[in-house]
């Protein structure tokens, strides 16, 4: 269940936000009857709806806000790194579906580094739009947790 | 040489085959590795010493050596197979027409014509049909994905990629029911698709 799998995967690593991990997997129509492996790819698939979502929102924000040189230069590098994290994601699910675990939890390390680059152009320009902040901690959560579950698969 | 040799009947050799003992070296060096040849060679046309088509690589012809052992059967599932793979739709029925539509009386006549009138308007009717994605709510995005991978063997990644370069063929080869029933489908998911 995602209670006890979420669980398990705070009780092995410390970086697992329980909370977090109960209510943003449960909220997944396969969680109910999922079991570990099933957990771990409904945690790569919402990595990949974080990173579209950010994508969305910083295609919005350039759009919107018409950001001056450096900050709209910074965004459209975020812009095409979330993008690479939504796939990097897809792959993780990919893998781990095809019970390649360590090659799944590879990927989810990638769209990590990605995702950290984007913070880093956006400290460099100085701006930190609050909609990429929450895509960024979110990002960083949900990957820890799919890794604590993959780790958990027998 | 080597021309006159081909044109002479003579039987090639592999040159990992080991060669006859009465075969001088001066011989087995103008032998030719059919492997070297180009795909559209004529003995009666072919010149080695012209320029011609890229060569086969390795892989083709291990593919052609694996597939030319294949019995007949694993030739019928191979083929199913990769135009499931390759998304290639199957072709068509042909109607066949009565021959014998032009003889006998007026009366006849006239009804085997209308017969095969019908049967070439229905071979005119298409039986085999393709989908497009035109279009998706921006908030459905993962739906539309997983929706796709239901009636596909895409991986996520897959998926995802052909969602995105919308508008693209999701899916050919469908019969009409098939067809509606999935844009029906993805219809409920907020993607707009089109039977093509």
């Amino acid at each position: 269940t995602v209670v006890t799998t979420c669980r398990a995967a705070a009780d092995s690593d410390a970086r697992v936000d329980y909370a977090f991990c109960v209510a943003e997997l449960g909220m997944h129509r396969e969680s109910p009857d999922a079991d570990t492996w099933g957990l771990a790819k409904v945690a790569a698939l919402t990595g990949v709806n974080n990173a579209d979502n950010a994508v969305y929102d910083i295609k919005a924000l350039l759009a919107n806000k018409r950001p001056d040189g450096p900050t709209r230069a910074a965004l459209e590098k975020c812009g095409r790194l979330y993008g690479s994290v939504g796939f990097a994601f897809a792959e993780a699910d990919d893998e781990i579906n095809n019970r390649r675990y360590a090659a799944g939890k590879a990927k989810v390390a990638e769209a990590v580094s990605l995702a950290r680059q984007c913070d880093d152009a956006l400290a460099v320009a100085a701006a930190v739009p609050s909609p990429l902040a929450q895509h960024s901690s979110y990002n960083v959560r949900i990957a820890d947790i799919c890794i604590a579950i993959t780790n958990l698969i027998k | 040489m080597a021309s006159s040799l081909l044109r002479s009947g003579h039987r090639l050799f592999l040159r990992r085959h080991r060669l006859p003992a009465a075969f001088s070296t001066a011989t087995a060096e103008e032998l030719i590795d059919v492997r070297k040849l180009p795909t559209n060679y004529d003995p009666s046309t072919f010149d080695p010493s012209s320029p011609s088509r890229p060569l086969p690589s390795d892989r083709v012809w291990r593919l052609v050596e694996d597939v030319s052992s294949l019995t007949l059967a694993e030739t019928a599932a191979l083929s199913s197979l990769l135009l499931r793979r390759l998304d290639i739709p199957s072709a068509p029925p042909i109607a066949i027409l009565n021959s014998a539509a032009g003889l006998g009386g007026a009366a006849t006549a006239g009804a085997a014509g209308e017969k095969a009138g019908a049967a070439a308007a229905a071979a005119a009717e298409k039986t085999v049909f393709e989908l497009r994605l035109e279009g998706y709510d921006a908030a459905s995005k993962i739906k539309v994905i997983k929706e796709i991978r239901s009636f596909t063997d895409l991986g996520l990644k897959e998926a995802k990629e052909l969602v995105e370069k919308a508008p693209a063929v999701i899916k050919g080869g469908l019969s009409k029911d098939e067809a509606k029933a999935i844009i029906e489908r993805m219809k409920a998911v907020g993607a707009k698709v089109v039977m093509d």
